[in-house]
């Protein structure tokens, strides 16, 4: 069986679910909505965890022992929940158990996750992953994260034009360090703040999806596309192909970082060098399947379906 | 110089500093990482610093680090306006996991990304690890008298037996530890740490120990 867990009207699940609908596979939505009704039962047997997972009705039992393949975009307890409930603590304590006792079971189960938190989690401390890509054998940009604005001038002399977003995995827009943000680089000293080089080129977002992989070319102006509306600017998604080496390099980088689906930000400088800049773990693939017709969600339902099938 | 990542709010992180002063110990506390005098390049390390006590010091000088807290906690951050106060504590995370990840020095433990000391893992995945190494997990009622044994490199504290030595080497290399508490009753094992209480000076000695020693290896 294939377990679907999230809260259906996020986009990336429901094209998923739609996809195993249409290949007339076995599966399940855990609905995180309905967590806080839901009551679990967790034991270690064996070396492995058995999970048992039921709603208060008992009509719905799932013995996770059943699950060989699952596709995880759970959202925060508190924003899945409905607000009745949100604002309850004894069902925010139980819908709290339930993601626990799930995240438990997907770091510890032999079945397919897509993907194990474990593995997100990485991408928690941009940093950190950035060391890690570069250990793949990725180019990845300069990078400086510090309290000390002098570190930060100097920095910016040295490479010119360089950008600054979050440190950790918090959604934060990249911003070209401009003379109003110059005025303000005294505030880093507040907290570690992240800067990088900016590397001209082209963006190409990746998503490997097992052996599969999708390149997409990004056209804009903009410092950081998604928002290149905000940032004044238009944006255009084109199918693209990228060198053979490139597409083994992101195969193995994902495959090392224990992630079978994974969105890769690259950018092809002018000079041709490809440079990573992030790996997200839990990839929103439909902006790029709805703007090229790259089937990524039909790929991640065969993964799921071929795991679940033993093969 | 050996840093002591920990809140001035833990009493006995600040006793372990001013215990190991002679050594060179220093705490980082949180208010340290809102402090000016913070770089740390990536992917190579040039001119780095960090800041303790106020101060700011090369990072080449660190000999080691013992960790002292899984996280910063935005109740912490006081001096921080209050609706920016979660995501500076989990800025400050995400620098700590790469910077502790990055120090060529010994670090005790290195963070995982959920943790900034070990694997932060819940006992369930203790127990998951202990018996997938064909360790015995002890019952809830066993697990009363049990008594406590830390592993800190290739020493210990507390009287173990040959086969409780083993244990603790086999769940230090199980998730990549190397200062870790087991609880144990009997043969079986009843709790797991990887941030366990340094209560006595003789424990406290053999952690030093350690640190001194692997800075000198």
């Amino acid at each position: 069986m294939i377990a679907l867990w999230g809260a259906p009207g996020d986009g990336p699940l429901d094209v998923v679910r739609a996809c195993l609908m249409r290949f007339g596979a076995e599966f399940r939505v855990l609905d995180q909505r309905d967590d806080a009704a839901g009551e679990v039962t967790t034991r270690v047997v064996g070396g492995r965890l058995r999970m048992t997972m039921e709603n208060r009705d008992l009509k719905n039992r799932l013995d996770f022992d059943r699950v060989r393949a699952a596709y995880l975009r759970p959202a925060e307890t508190e924003r899945a929940l409905p607000s009745a409930l949100a604002n309850d603590p004894a069902s925010r304590l139980r819908a709290e158990r339930m993601t626990r006792s799930m995240i438990a079971w997907a770091n510890l189960t032999d079945a397919l996750v897509v993907n194990p938190p474990a593995a997100m989690a990485v991408n928690n401390s941009k940093p950190h992953q950035l060391r890690l890509i570069a250990q793949c054998g990725f180019s990845v940009p300069d990078t400086l994260v510090t309290t000390e604005p002098a570190a930060v001038r100097s920095f910016a002399a040295r490479h010119g034009r360089i950008i600054y977003k979050s440190v950790s995995g918090t959604r934060s827009i990249v911003n070209v360090l401009d003379d109003a943000g110059a005025e303000r680089i005294n505030h880093v000293a507040n907290a570690p703040t992240q800067f990088q080089e900016y590397v001209p080129g082209r963006d190409i977002r990746v998503h490997v999806v097992g052996s599969e992989l999708f390149a997409t070319e990004v056209h804009s102006a903009a410092p950081d596309y998604r928002y290149a509306g905000l940032q004044g600017h238009d944006v255009m998604l084109a199918a693209t192909d990228i060198p053979a080496a490139i597409a083994q390099r992101c195969r193995s980088m994902a495959s090392a970082m224990k992630l079978a689906v994974a969105g890769i930000d690259l950018r092809c400088t002018p000079s041709g060098e490809f440079v990573c800049f992030e790996v997200n773990p839990s990839p929103a693939f439909v902006y790029y399947e709805q703007a090229t017709g790259q089937p990524i969600g039909a790929a991640i339902a065969k993964l799921l379906i071929q795991a679940d099938c033993g093969s | 110089m050996i840093a002591i990542i920990g809140s001035k709010l833990d009493e006995s992180a600040c006793e372990l500093a001013a215990e190991w002063s002679a050594a060179g110990a220093l705490l980082i506390s949180a208010r340290d990482l809102c402090t000016q005098g913070w770089v740390f390049h990536v992917p190579k390390c040039a001119e780095d610093s960090f800041v303790a006590g106020g101060k700011t010091y090369s990072t080449a000088r660190l000999r080691a680090v013992l960790v002292r807290r899984p996280a910063v906690v935005a109740e912490e951050l006081l001096w921080i306006v209050e609706e920016d106060r979660v995501y500076v504590a989990s800025e400050i995370n995400a620098f700590l996991i790469a910077w502790l990840s990055a120090l060529p020095c010994s670090v005790l433990n290195r963070p995982s990304a959920t943790s900034l000391c070990g694997p932060g893992w819940s006992q369930m995945c203790w127990e998951v690890a202990a018996a997938r190494a064909g360790i015995a997990w002890a019952q809830a009622d066993d697990a009363i008298d049990s008594l406590e044994v830390v592993f800190c490199g290739h020493a210990q504290h507390g009287a173990a037996s040959d086969r409780q030595l083993s244990i603790g080497r086999q769940l230090m290399v199980a998730s990549g530890t190397h200062l870790l508490a087991v609880k144990f009753s009997g043969e079986s094992v009843a709790a797991v740490t990887s941030q366990p209480r340094l209560s006595t000076r003789p424990l406290r000695n053999l952690v030093l120990a350690h640190l001194e020693g692997a800075s000198a290896a």
